[in-house]
């Protein structure tokens, strides 16, 4: 599973962060979401999605395998 | 043929109007009619309302004249003076706005702010325990302890907090009369401005402070300032005062809740999703000729978003007019969505959570002093919400 | 640049037209249609308004308070003849004059197809205009059998609009699956079983050789295998051709409709916009030309800001969407006959799916069957 974050669509709403703490992240200087691991293990796929799904800005993308 | 009129007031508070959900049963795109009599769209489906606030072509600014305003919004949309306000920006000058001040909202910051918050409602719960009973919950704990950690945010003077209590409670009261809510809004204004430019003196560990050293100028802080207090205030106020007198209503279900404290962040997104509170607030204004849901909404054209009966679907929610304080469901329209999404909602959620779990460790013996009927629910404003709810305890 | 000439009142022109005021164009602006009256919408035709569900009135694009608010020459009921770039004039079917312009978007869309024979019988009928829609559906009101002509996306739609409305329908298609060409044969598949199921008899791998009439009205299409499927009322829905008559010996290139650049730019201070206009694509340099609502609105505007100066190029992601038997089918993308396709979720026996199409290690298009809330969530793989 592979993570991308589109930095220029991020709202900073922190969707991402609630629905998968260990895999995103908000930098303190600007708030916008930040990837703490960028091929998560099997496990976060549930969270992930979530966090994709829930993103306003629909700035989260998954690539299975 | 004329549309229906849309029907604004809840007959339940704790479900939709029967004729929205008709709507959203019938494709989730309708014509209906609003109060000032023009014609607009209402769509109620989740999935359509997701994608109209996706969308670019769909315009936030409250000042088309065709945005479909609402005519009995209290309170009216504060006005930004020269200045439009972040909630009505559209592509691409919404982006670089929203993004100046997101830093202050992230979820880091909301839990560096937690302790803060604990002590205003630790304090509001000692003055009300030291106070009458029986009390108006909604006037010392609801209202109160938002307006207070704005007050922290915008870095208000403690000294100033009385002023500035009155003059947001006159604003958000739904039956001050217009003239009086202008001057109070002017009034709050000048003070803002007043606020503001101290700042510029003197910098404070604030919001406004650091808008300010990044370059931001005083009528830019001052409109954001307005926009904070109001959008921060009288939502999270009302969520407050609905939650505890639902919690209330359900003893065996608070008891459940309270028993664990890591169930609260769960409890408290279902009450989110449960009583959508700002349910027309996600309106549009169509920029260009778009599909919705099988039909054309054309170029000029006001869409409402019913939020609160697109969280009611049981094809996204089973038995959706049931609070199932365990759901688990995130995925409702309570902050909006798109890229106007509520930017304090961690905010909210970091006030609920406190308070709720606060509130009934403190006070177990918390009761209605008037039977669950009698309550005054802002049946009519397009925040729902209630404008008193008594409340009493055993000392 | 003082004086804007739209030819073409319909989705594509109306877009360039409101395009252009809204980005600060103040000079004057003339907009042409050769239909007899304002903007409308043409999805209903063969939906909505064929089924009676909706009345003319419905699919107007504008009010007249909108269409006045344009401040606009609109010139309804006439046709441009011919054009003379160097000279910057449009030769109009009603006058003599000729009519100059210092900008001008083509947006003069596609002609209905027509069979080389059989079209002077009363009952066979082609479906582009409002006049056309309102003809078959008159006509449909008295018919019992009905012969669909084309099973493409506008066949399909009003052979099902005709079953519904009870009548013995007959669809008839030289390819395998109706929607072919749009779906592929997989989803064509699902389509051909959607209308089995409503009782539509499908007529696949056949080709009309000829129209029966009697007394000067259709009594029949001959078929391929040899036998003559019974109607009373004949659709010819084989397709359109761009519009372009009009732009013969105009110098303009127009090997796919009218050929644009990446920014609809078609020539020296012209666009092109909507069904008769084809663009360069950004990324694969394939020129490309869409007959489908969202891309006439879209194309509007992107031509309207290229003819202002704008040089960003025109990057849609294509969509359409169809009804049929109360299934609603919604597409995103442009995908080629070498595309796999792959179902994502559900199944087409449960009545609800989503699918990918992936072309080259690429996914090119995906599409929801009954599934608005999953397509929108898979719409993202094509950005």
């Amino acid at each position: 599973m592979k993570i991308l974050l589109d930095e220029e669509k991020c709202v900073g709403a922190g969707q991402c962060v609630l629905a998968a703490g260990d895999v995103f992240d908000q930098r303190d200087s600007d708030g916008i979401a930040v990837l703490l691991d960028e091929h998560p293990g099997q496990e976060r796929s549930g969270a992930v999605e979530t966090a994709a799904q829930l993103c306003p800005a629909q700035a989260i993308r998954i690539e299975k395998g | 043929m004329t549309a229906p009129a849309l029907q604004i007031a809840r007959e339940c508070p704790y479900a939709p109007p029967a004729q929205h959900v008709e709507m959203r049963e019938n494709g989730g795109v309708s014509r209906v009619r609003l109060p000032s009599g023009k014609e607009a769209w209402a769509v109620s489906r989740l999935d359509l309302i997701r994608e109209m606030l996706s969308d670019p072509r769909f315009s936030s600014d409250r000042d088309n004249p065709n945005y479909p305003a609402l005519a009995t919004v209290p309170p009216p949309p504060p006005s930004g003076g020269s200045r439009k306000l972040l909630i009505q920006l559209d592509p691409p000058d919404h982006a670089p706005a929203r993004r100046a001040v997101i830093s202050e909202f992230t979820i880091r910051r909301m839990a560096a702010l937690k302790p803060r918050i604990q002590e205003i409602v630790d304090e509001r719960i000692d003055a009300m325990l030291a106070g009458p009973r029986p009390a108006d919950l909604v006037e010392a704990l609801s209202l109160a302890v938002p307006s207070l950690v704005i007050c922290e945010l915008l870095g208000v003077p403690y000294t100033d907090h009385e002023f500035f209590q009155t003059r947001t409670a006159a604003i958000l009261h739904r039956d001050t009369p217009p003239q009086e809510r202008g001057a109070t809004y002017a009034a709050l204004r000048a003070y803002l401005t007043e606020l503001v430019c101290g700042k510029v003196r003197e910098p404070g560990d604030d919001v406004l402070s650091r808008q300010l050293a990044a370059g931001a100028d005083t009528e830019d802080v001052v409109a954001l300032a307005l926009l904070l207090l109001v959008a921060g205030h009288e939502t999270t106020a009302n969520m407050i005062s609905l939650g505890v007198l639902t919690l209330l209503e359900r003893p065996e279900r608070l008891a459940w809740l309270i028993a664990d404290p890591a169930r609260m962040p769960e409890a408290v997104e279902e009450l989110l999703r449960y009583f959508t509170i700002v349910e027309y607030g996600n309106s549009r204004v169509a920029t260009a000729d778009v599909e919705l849901g099988g039909v054309l909404i054309r170029a000029g054209d006001g869409v409402v978003s019913l939020s609160n009966t697109a969280d009611h679907d049981p094809e996204v929610f089973p038995d959706a007019d049931e609070l199932k304080l365990d759901r688990g469901a995130r995925n409702h329209l309570a902050f909006g969505f798109g890229p106007h999404q509520c930017l304090g909602q961690n905010l909210a959620r970091a006030e609920l959570d406190i308070v709720f779990t606060t509130l009934f460790r403190r006070m177990p013996t918390l009761r209605l002093a008037v039977p669950a009927g009698q309550v005054p629910f802002k049946s009519d404003a397009t925040i729902y919400g209630i404008h008193r709810l008594p409340v009493t305890w055993d000392e | 640049m003082r004086d804007v000439v739209v030819v073409g009142a319909s989705a594509a022109g109306l877009a360039a037209a409101e395009t252009l005021r809204r980005e600060g164009f103040d000079g004057r602006l003339t907009l042409i249609g050769d239909e007899p009256g304002p903007p409308y919408d043409r999805p209903p035709l063969s939906k909505q308004l064929l089924a009676g569900d909706w009345e003319p009135e419905r699919l107007r694009l504008r009010s007249d308070e909108a269409l006045a608010a344009l401040d606009a020459r609109l010139i309804y009921g006439v046709r441009a003849v011919g054009l003379e770039p160097r000279r910057r004039q449009i030769r109009l079917s009603d006058r003599d004059q000729p009519l100059g312009y210092d900008g001008l978007v083509i947006a003069t869309g596609v002609i209905a197809r027509r069979l080389p024979f059989g079209h002077e019988l009363a009952g066979v009928h082609v479906l582009r205009t409002l006049t056309d829609a309102l003809a078959l559906r008159d006509d449909l009101r008295e018919a019992r059998r009905v012969v669909v002509i084309g099973a493409g996306l506008l066949g399909a739609e009003a052979a099902a609009v005709a079953r519904t409305m009870g009548r013995d329908v007959t669809l008839v298609d030289p390819v395998a699956q109706p929607m072919h060409h749009q779906f592929g044969p997989e989803i064509g598949a699902v389509v051909a079983r959607l209308h089995l199921d409503h009782g539509v008899g499908l007529r696949m791998l056949t080709s009309v050789t000829g129209l029966a009439g009697a007394g000067g009205r259709v009594t029949g299409v001959h078929l391929d295998d040899g036998t003559l499927a019974p109607a009373d009322v004949v659709l010819v829905a084989i397709g359109a051709r761009p519009a372009t008559a009009w732009l013969d010996g105009s110098g303009l290139a127009l090997t796919d409709g009218v050929d644009c650049d990446q920014t609809c730019r078609a020539g020296d201070s012209i666009v092109a916009a909507g069904d008769v206009a084809s663009w360069l694509d950004h990324e694969t340099g394939r020129r490309i030309r869409v007959e489908h609502r969202s891309n006439a609105t879209e194309q509007g505007m992107t031509a309207a800001r290229t003819l202002l100066g704008s040089t960003l190029p025109f990057r849609p992601i294509p969509y359409f969407w169809s009804e049929q038997f109360g299934v609603r089918i919604q597409a995103y993308g442009t995908w080629t006959a070498d595309a796999r396709v792959r179902i994502v979720d559900g199944a087409p026996e449960a009545g609800r799916f989503t699918a990918v199409y992936e072309s080259g290690g690429r996914v090119v298009g995906v599409l929801g069957w009954n599934a608005a809330r999953e397509v929108r969530n898979l719409r993202k793989l094509l950005e």
